[in-house]
């Protein structure tokens, strides 16, 4: 899982997989080749599988690849959850969420984690809007959907986030231990964000590059994102209730 | 409807708003469990705002009285809320059940491996001690 370097510093790649027989195994392939290049810490990855009816359980053990087999079906917030608990249980300075379906790069992550090195933020976002440079199309409808999340969460939380669902982020010891407590279960990034501001996190965006999805369909059909988009509202506003705390060092 | 009743109402329906809110805040309630108890607020807000409403059911299906439309309301949401609290209860007495098994197999597995670790070393020892 990577050379053991006691004095350096030690980053997580959290790869959540549901049902992603066809894509995981080049999504490990393209981290393994990164990780044998970075010098300046030790990159380790690990997958949580979240209960996946196809072949990906057995993918995972027939390549060697680490990974962690959830009982039952959490969800994307269950399962990324368990990625922080572990991160938080073996001491990791970075935790970074990359998904398993192959549409994050993985060489945009010195980029993602860059602030969070050199002490500027505490918790960045990938982001495929910031430049409008990168090669990713979504639908009309979740750009619009996405954009009223960000204005929301700019409202109620006062942080300004224009990728607010994108699951490509990178987090610090500090954030990694409040998430493996408390994490949020459906469509848990635009909440996780209001919950970290209650903290009083730094939290910054960074543009990273993406891809389309490879193979496989997307899980969300387009009245459950009615009902997300919804729920998340909701959250939004409730979190945006609480006492926050102020930012600090 | 008397105005005193209509502001008791709109009272305790923000009030019971706020409760909701806190409680899922200090992480006691889950927001999906709490959609229910907000769109039953949010009914008894309209009411307080718009009793006309009432009135104009209680024609429409032909009770007797405001009240009794009230009451019957309040149980069949009462009733739905319980049977889905079962189904709930349900799903979660299976996933305890599966978790105990599965842990305790592998407890058994991890016995059972600690053991014939045991059974190597004292196999080593022994061996060792008869070929002096």
């Amino acid at each position: 899982m990577g050379k053991n370097m006691p004095q350096g510093l030690k980053v997580l790649l959290i790869i959540p997989a549901f049902n992603e027989a066809k894509n995981i195994r080049s999504v490990v392939a393209a981290v393994r080749e990164y990780a044998g290049r970075t010098a300046d810490y030790q990159l380790d990855y690990i997958v949580i599988n979240d209960g996946s009816t196809d072949a990906t359980a057995q993918i995972c053990t027939e390549n060697k690849i680490p990974s962690i087999m959830l009982v039952h079906n959490l969800g994307i917030g269950g399962a990324v959850q368990t990625g922080y608990l572990f991160a938080a249980m073996r001491q990791y300075d970075i935790a970074v969420q990359f998904d398993g379906d192959g549409q994050h790069d993985i060489r945009s992550l010195d980029k993602l984690i860059a602030p969070i090195l050199s002490g500027e933020a505490d918790f960045t976002v990938g982001s495929r809007f910031l430049e409008g440079t990168s090669h990713f199309q979504s639908t009309r409808l979740r750009r619009v959907g996405i954009r009223f999340l960000s204005q929301m969460i700019r409202i109620t939380a006062g942080i300004r986030i224009l990728d607010t669902t994108s699951g490509y982020r990178a987090a610090s010891r500090r954030v990694l231990e409040i998430f493996a407590k408390n994490y949020p279960e459906d469509y848990p990034e635009p909440e996780s964000l209001v919950a970290l501001s209650m903290e009083g996190v730094r939290v910054r965006e960074v543009q990273v590059n993406m891809f389309e999805r490879m193979q496989g369909v997307s899980s969300i059909s387009a009245w459950r994102s009615v009902y997300y988009m919804l729920k998340v509202s909701l959250a939004i506003v409730c979190a945006g209730f609480q006492r926050r705390k102020s930012q600090c060092q | 409807m008397s105005m005193m009743l209509r502001v008791e109402l709109l009272v305790m329906a923000i009030a019971f708003i706020c409760v909701v809110f806190r409680t899922v805040n200090r992480k006691k309630l889950l927001l999906k469990y709490s959609l229910v108890w907000l769109l039953i607020s949010l009914g008894l807000l309209v009411i307080s705002v718009f009793p006309q409403i009432v009135m104009h059911l209680t024609e429409l299906t032909g009770v007797e009285t405001p009240s009794n439309l009230i009451f019957l309301f309040a149980i069949i949401a009462l009733a739905v809320l319980t049977f889905s609290l079962t189904v709930i209860v349900s799903k979660q007495s299976v996933r305890i059940k599966n978790l105990t098994q599965l842990l305790s197999i592998y407890h058994y597995l991890d016995g059972e491996h600690a053991g014939a670790q045991a059974k190597d070393e004292i196999a080593e020892n022994s061996g060792k001690e008869n070929g002096k």
